[in-house]
This record gives structure tokens, sequence and C-alpha cells, in this order.
């Protein structure tokens, strides 16, 4: 038996509706989040409720749950850190560090890198960066 | 005097290259974008070792395994620690040292100072 199939017919879709959806979504991603300020995966910050406000975040150290320290996704021994932020004399003692780590990380650890940094390089100002907790 | 006019030509303007770049800016957007709130915590680390005993008066904050902290070596909770401080702090010129030790995390360490900072010895100092 010969079924009858029922010819589609080719008609032009309508894009402005979907255009407008996405667009809508487009605005509202523009206008409600910040682009995230570092790339490290993985790294779950500590939270804390009231905490002073993030102006810029520059000059990031991550530290992974390992303790690993990295300057922009590659690996940097303390020791290299000044190079790896390719500072000129005397720019570092002007600069604040901004550190991200894991809040697995065992604190003694953090300190430990923090004091190395602080013999190693004179910063201005050593911040943690962590999460504001909306509790 | 009649001017020859050209008869105007109905453009239709094809939508595909629009949709590609919007779609392509929202994927952008969507993976770069985030609404955490990051906010940032002054770090004064200082080590243990080759330190001068002064006369100052301190108060001494241990962060001991699991979080549990204690205050001059009395065992409190983390929410009463403001308040354990304060009564402490007879002195202003008084020193606030935090002392993490091993077992202690990241997380633990920031709660311990951000309670630190609410109290009357805004500048606690983080020790090895």
């Amino acid at each position: 038996m010969k079924l009858h199939y029922e010819e589609k017919t080719q008609g032009e879709e309508n894009l402005i509706p979907l255009i407008n959806i996405v667009f809508l979504i487009l605005i509202f991603f523009l206008i409600a989040t910040v682009i995230r300020p570092f790339s490290a995966k993985d790294i779950e910050l500590a939270t804390a409720i009231k905490q002073d406000e993030l102006h810029k975040l520059t000059n990031t150290l991550v530290i992974d749950k390992q303790g690993t320290t990295m300057v922009r996704g590659a690996p940097v021994a303390i020791e290299n850190i000044k190079e790896a932020f390719s500072f000129e004399d005397g720019q570092a003692e002007k600069e604040t560090l901004n550190i991200i780590t894991d809040k697995a990380l065992p604190a003694d650890k953090l300190l430990e890198i923090v004091s190395k940094l602080s013999s190693e390089v004179k910063f201005a100002k050593i911040k943690l960066v962590i999460e504001k907790n909306e509790r | 005097m009649q001017l020859e006019t050209t008869p105007k030509r109905s453009l239709k303007l094809s939508l595909t290259p629009l949709i590609d770049v919007v779609f392509l800016l929202l994927i952008f957007f969507m993976l770069a974008s985030t609404f955490s709130r990051f906010t940032s915590l002054p770090l004064t680390a200082r080590s243990g070792e080759g330190q001068a005993a002064k006369t100052m008066s301190f108060i001494l904050v241990r962060i001991e395994k699991e979080g549990t902290v204690t205050v001059n070596g009395q065992r409190v909770e983390v929410a009463t620690l403001v308040e354990t401080i304060d009564q402490l702090a007879i002195k202003p010129e008084m020193k606030l040292i935090i002392k993490p030790i091993e077992g202690s995390s990241v997380q633990h360490l920031v709660s311990v100072l951000e309670k630190a900072r609410q109290s009357k010895l805004k500048a606690p100092v983080v020790m090895r």
C-alpha cells in the first residue's frame, strides 16, 4: 500500500521573536553579572559575610589545594614571583598582591607561602580574596 | 523641471549574521560571568621565629583542628569570639595574635579573622 505523505511546506520561519528573546537574555547578562575576575578552575573561595569591597583585582597569585603557586595560569616558584609579575625596580612596594586560594588549603601552608613572599618581595599590601556570603 | 528619480529598491537584510554574533556574545557572557561577589581580607602574616619578646600585652587566639578556637587557652565558640576578645581587651594598645595550628584550613582562618576585625582590636596579626 502506498502511503500518502503530506508535502512539507518550506515556509520561512519568523526569526524576530527568537532575536528578541536572545537580546533580552544578552542584556540581562550584561547588566546582572560581572566578568569572573580570575580564571582559576577547581578553586572554591573561603566565604565571609562582611568585608572590604574589592575594587580592582590585579596582581593575583593563585594557590591551589596542594599549595602550588600560580601566576597567570602557570606554576611559579615564590623566588621568581617578581619576574612573573614583570615588576620594575621599586614597583612591587606600591602594589597590592591578591591571593586567591581554596578554602580547604591548610592555613599554615598559606601562612608559610605569605611569609616566604614577604621575605622575597615587599608588597604594599597582601590581601586574601574571598567570596561574600549573603547570609 | 522634472527630476528623474531612481526607483527605491526594497532591501531585505539577512538576519543570520546578526543572530550569529548575538549568540556568540550570549555564550561568552554566560561562560565568563559570575553572580558571586568578591571581597578581600587584609593578611598580615608574621613568622613566629626570631621575634623578640615585647612588653606589650596581647591576646592569643589559636585555631586548632577542625576550626576549634581557644582564646588565651580557653576554648570558645566562633560565634562568641567578638564578645570574648572585647572582654579581654582592656587596653587599646593590646595586640591580637591569631595562630592557626596544623589541621586548620583557610576557611577557619577567614572566619576567625572576620570576627577578630569586628572586635575592639581591629588589626589582628596572623602568626605562623
